[in-house]
């Protein structure tokens, strides 16, 4: 469905997306994963035929951008960071013009205000319809922006960081409405928030300094980017004794007490190799101690530690190579 | 385009833009021709349009300074671009549109000849060529504005650079003498807009007046759809 091949943006001295290349499936909700200047937005506004790449294309079921722009934009919905509103329109005036620009026609006004109505009620703004864009409030702006989207049904969805600034009432309901359209849409979310999109993706691409690092499942994300595994144990007990039995675990690389959790108890942080899952091993090694296993989890991924690690690991390669 | 030229239209009237562009146009009209033809008694309509020319030039950069600028400062322009739509059409929707609100300050002033006509007669094919006159000078003007409103996302600067251009293809009329040379002359006064105005006020349609006049149109319309499909790239 989109397929970017070699995918390069310049600007200048400064390059925004080096050599990018990546295929997303039909159907796929594909999350973008970055902190911002990472070349998420860039690589976004080349997807949507928005920016001229300036190396590598895009093709969008089965049209490349460039010799065939009207055809691939066919396909796609962008929602850029910044909703595209006209701000003296009225919802219903400005859905109107998003069909005509779509080309859209219909015999009717009547007909073509049933349609506007009908999307209005897929994102439940259908008692704004009559209002000025100006007077609404960011959220419901969005939510225009999110109608205007549907119109054409276009096939892929492209969502630079929808959710930025809502309140989290309205965040929740986006990510019920985006989870919705990921039934029968392909959806490409953007997020420097890597909950918002582990809720939602399948699948997520992770950009840093303009580099495509990681594209894989959320869960598999730090196993990805730094090559190990952990989980999270919270064990009441002599610290000193549940290390011990936790190092003696197959597998387990380091075990680190993280947190005191109570009198006795700790949380630890227990680092293991990539091609087992050691909960198991970990409840019967606990079991057959008189230590209480209390609680355990996979770690939670910081998307922040993992960039910290990254750039750690970049530098301590550059001081070698010194 | 339609859907361009509707929106356009819409915000031109749904702000106060057309109404004030169009009450100026009016106003300094009506005066020009009450001081050159009722107020001197004379029946001439050229007299009027010469006189009315140079103001209009000040007042077409006013309809077009928001045209692609205010797109990109709101950051509407990204719609535009990411629709299935030619950039060709989206800059011939808004030359149209500010065409239209030109072509409806324009129809008021038919009354103007009309008074002439019933109070005296007119001289028609000098009337006719004045309007044509005005219509592809000022057409010149839009295109030439359209054109530089695509380059800046600022609106006062967008006027100011279309003032520009507009008025040295206005004053370039005669710059050549200044050279002593009539090769460099003949361009000049070709080139000048005032030139072909000139002629057609005198009721002269050279066709090689007017297709210059269109191509100047032609060109910056083409040289605005390039700017907005390359300028991001």
């Amino acid at each position: 469905m989109i397929k970017a091949t070699h995918l390069t943006k310049q600007y200048g001295a400064n390059m925004a997306l080096y050599d990018a290349n990546f295929h997303i499936a039909k159907g796929e909700v594909v999350g973008f994963l970055g902190p911002n200047g990472a070349g998420k937005s860039t690589t976004m506004n080349m997807l949507c035929g928005y920016l001229e790449p300036t190396w590598g294309s895009v093709e969008i079921a089965g049209f490349d951008m460039a010799e065939n722009p009207l055809e691939a934009k066919k396909h796609v919905g962008y929602l850029p960071e910044f909703p595209p509103l006209y701000m003296d329109m009225t919802v219903e005036e400005q859905l109107a013009f998003a069909c005509s620009l779509r080309g859209m026609t219909f015999s009717k006004k009547q007909e073509r205000d049933a349609y506007i109505e009908m999307l209005c009620s897929k994102t439940q703004i259908l008692d704004t319809r009559k209002r000025l864009l100006r007077n609404l409030s960011k959220g419901y702006r969005q939510r225009v922006a999110v109608t205007q989207l549907l119109v054409g049904d276009p096939e892929i969805l492209i969502l630079d960081e929808p959710t930025v600034g809502l309140d989290p009432r309205q965040i929740r309901e986006f990510r019920e409405l985006f989870e919705d359209l990921g039934r029968d849409h392909t959806i490409i979310l953007s997020s420097h928030i890597l909950s918002e999109i582990s809720s939602i993706c399948k699948r997520v691409l992770v950009f840093y300094e303009g580099l495509l690092i990681a594209d894989g499942e959320p869960e598999h994300l730090q196993e990805m980017l730094t090559g190990r595994k952990a989980i999270q144990v919270e064990v009441a007990g002599d610290r000193t004794g549940v290390a011990e039995v936790l190092k003696g675990i197959a597998g387990v690389r380091t075990v680190k007490p993280v947190t005191q959790t109570g009198e006795t108890s700790w949380e630890y942080q227990v680092e293991h190799s990539t091609d087992r899952d050691i909960r198991e091993d970990v409840y019967h090694a606990l079991t057959k101690t008189a230590y209480v296993l209390r609680m355990m989890k996979p770690e939670e991924v910081s998307l922040e530690s993992i960039y910290l690690r990254i750039t750690e690991e970049q530098e301590g390669a550059g001081k070698k190579k010194q | 385009m339609k859907a361009i030229y509707q929106k356009e239209m819409r915000q031109y009237f749904h702000s106060v833009i057309g109404y004030v562009f169009l009450a100026i146009f009016v106003l300094v009209n009506s005066y020009y021709f009450l001081l050159e033809n009722l107020m001197k008694r004379s029946g001439d309509i050229t007299d009027y349009f010469e006189a009315t020319i140079t103001l209009m030039m000040f007042l077409m950069p006013m309809l077009t300074m928001r045209s692609f600028s205010e797109e990109k400062k709101q950051r509407t322009d990204i719609l535009l671009y990411t629709m299935p739509m030619k950039h060709s059409r989206i800059v011939l929707g808004k030359f149209l549109a500010a065409e239209s609100v030109l072509l409806l300050g324009l129809a008021v002033t038919v009354v103007f000849p009309i008074i002439l006509a019933v109070s005296g007669s007119i001289q028609l094919w000098i009337t006719l060529g004045n309007y044509l006159g005005i219509i592809l000078l000022l057409s010149t003007f839009i295109a030439i504005g359209i054109f530089v409103s695509a380059l800046t996302e600022n609106q006062i600067v967008s006027a100011v650079i279309s003032y520009v251009i507009i008025f040295a293809l206005w004053f370039s009329y005669g710059l050549g003498s200044t050279l002593q040379n009539q090769a460099v002359l003949t361009i000049f006064n070709r080139a000048s807009m005032m030139g072909m105005y000139h002629e057609m006020v005198m009721g002269v349609l050279n066709p090689a007046g007017i297709m210059l006049d269109l191509c100047i149109i032609f060109i910056f319309l083409f040289l605005t759809a390039m700017i907005v499909g390359k300028k991001r790239g």
